[in-house]
């Protein structure tokens, strides 16, 4: 389990007035769920992955992984950012060996994101969507506990965006890895998570916390259900009106 | 093919120019001449022992700036305190024109080849130094955030991430400095040599030879330029990741 423990953070952190982004924030990520968090641009989500990752140090309050408190970064929590991260100089089998040695491993996770038949090829000869699979694909090789997606489908048109969530729901169901999913978009977190929260508000707040009905595997018409429908109009109405 | 033709084109006009206006060949030597001079120079073999040797003096000078400007570069954009270290003396030293330091060069190597590495190695390391520390320190954070989740090691992530990002950077400097290194060997040749283009040029001025004058500086231009395209050379087939044309 993840949990952040009264969580405190401010930018400008030594002025006499803090403007605080997070004040005693808490949050359970519970093993093998898939959570979002769901809040407008600027709410303070892409801070909070930094808190969790290691790479920002929070102000207060500590983050603790299975009773042990954590402060840096490390592989137990890898990160796939909406811009791409990978190594534009190394080929998809590069960007995975300098993650692992672990060749068995790296097998399963290219064949795991259908990239097998891509292993010499650059990042800039793949997809939006083979990018985002071999980001997803490194994550793995790493064999980390948790795995943190900050908007990472953000940069791809709706066709490819819809594709790609059926693979990953696929991909992350059969490694039951924990997912933190950071999104501003309300459909792909209904259609992905298990559990919602929607953020609001500086410093940050849960407005609301949503436990997702739908069972496994999932496939786009679901998005024509009454129940999804409901409950993406419902989501809406919480962001827009408080 | 077509900026040859353009090249030609203007070859064969300035030498219409000086058939064909009476009065303009009288101080500066024509193509026709300068290239009559290549041959004669040829046949004799005296220029070719002078671009050898002002290559082997600009190959050996740029190779030691590279080799130690390049890793220097990287290491000061890895490390801010060794950058904060070095920072200082790199910018009193890099504004100081190579040829201003042909004395210097003199009094510590003497006249023989030694001064002329001295001198192209200070012409070329500044611009390979300050290009690759560029890149390195341009290294985008998402890369770094990468490299601390992964737990990649500091020697992996400075050979195999700053090294490889900074490497078009790298060879933007290299193309620099290898201009850099073949003008300070001129001007060091000009005054302390025995040999070399800059030697040839200095040599043939004194025997009123303007024609070879010319044909020294046509051979320097034609050296520096096919330097340059091999370096493009080396850079395309050293960056294959990048798309053709770039």
């Amino acid at each position: 389990m993840l949990k952040l423990n009264n969580i405190t953070y401010s930018y400008n952190q030594n002025s006499a007035n803090p403007d605080l982004l997070l004040q005693n924030f808490n949050l359970e990520i519970l093993d093998g769920e898939f959570l979002s968090l769901v809040g407008p641009s600027g709410c303070g989500k892409t801070t909070l992955v930094n808190i969790i990752a290691g790479y920002l140090k929070p102000f207060g309050g500590s983050i603790i992984i299975d009773q042990t408190v954590v402060i840096s970064p490390g592989k137990d929590r890898i990160v796939i950012n909406q811009e791409s991260d990978l190594f534009g100089w190394m080929t998809v089998l590069e960007n995975m060996e300098i993650v692992s040695q672990d060749e068995v491993l790296i097998e399963q996770c290219l064949r795991l994101t259908h990239l097998s038949d891509f292993i010499n090829y650059y990042p800039r000869q793949l997809s939006g969507g083979m990018k985002k699979r071999l980001s997803l694909a490194r994550a793995l090789a790493a064999n980390p506990k948790f795995i943190i997606m900050d908007e990472p489908f953000g940069s791809l048109d709706n066709q490819i965006k819809e594709k790609l969530h059926e693979e990953v729901l696929k991909i992350v169901k059969q490694s039951k890895k924990t997912i933190l999913l950071v999104t501003h978009d309300i459909e792909e977190a209904l259609f992905l998570s298990d559990r919602i929260l929607l953020l609001s508000g500086k410093p940050v707040i849960i407005k609301k916390e949503i436990k997702i009905p739908f069972n496994y595997p999932r496939d786009a018409s679901l998005k024509d259900s009454a129940e999804f429908i409901r409950l993406r109009s419902s989501m809406r109405q919480a962001i827009n009106h408080g | 093919m077509k900026k040859w033709l353009i090249f030609f084109f203007t070859i064969i006009t300035i030498q219409l120019v000086f058939l064909f206006i009476p009065g303009k060949n009288i101080f500066l030597p024509s193509p026709l001449d300068v290239f009559s001079a290549f041959i004669f120079q040829l046949r004799q073999g005296g220029v070719l022992l002078d671009i050898v040797m002002s290559l082997k003096r600009v190959t050996i000078g740029f190779v030691l700036a590279a080799i130690s400007a390049v890793p220097l570069a990287i290491l000061c954009g890895y490390s801010r305190r060794l950058s904060d270290f070095i920072k200082p003396f790199i910018e009193l030293l890099r504004p100081i024109p190579p040829i201003a330091w042909i004395p210097i060069a003199i009094l510590l190597f003497g006249l023989g080849d030694k001064s002329s590495y001295f001198i192209v190695f200070l012409g070329a390391f500044f611009p390979i130094f300050t290009n690759a520390y560029f890149g390195a320190v341009s290294l985008p954070v998402v890369y770094k955030n990468v490299a601390k989740s992964f737990e990649i090691s500091n020697v992996i992530f400075i050979t195999k991430i700053l090294f490889y990002f900074s490497l078009p950077y790298i060879f933007t400097g290299l193309k620099i400095g290898i201009g850099m290194a073949w003008m300070s060997l001129i001007a060091a040749e000009l005054i302390g040599a025995q040999s070399g283009l800059g030697y040839f040029i200095q040599l043939n001025r004194l025997l009123l030879r303007i024609d070879n004058v010319v044909l020294g500086m046509v051979l320097i231009g034609v050296i520096g330029f096919i330097l340059t395209r091999l370096l493009t050379v080396l850079e395309k087939f050293s960056m294959p990741w990048l798309p053709k044309g770039k």
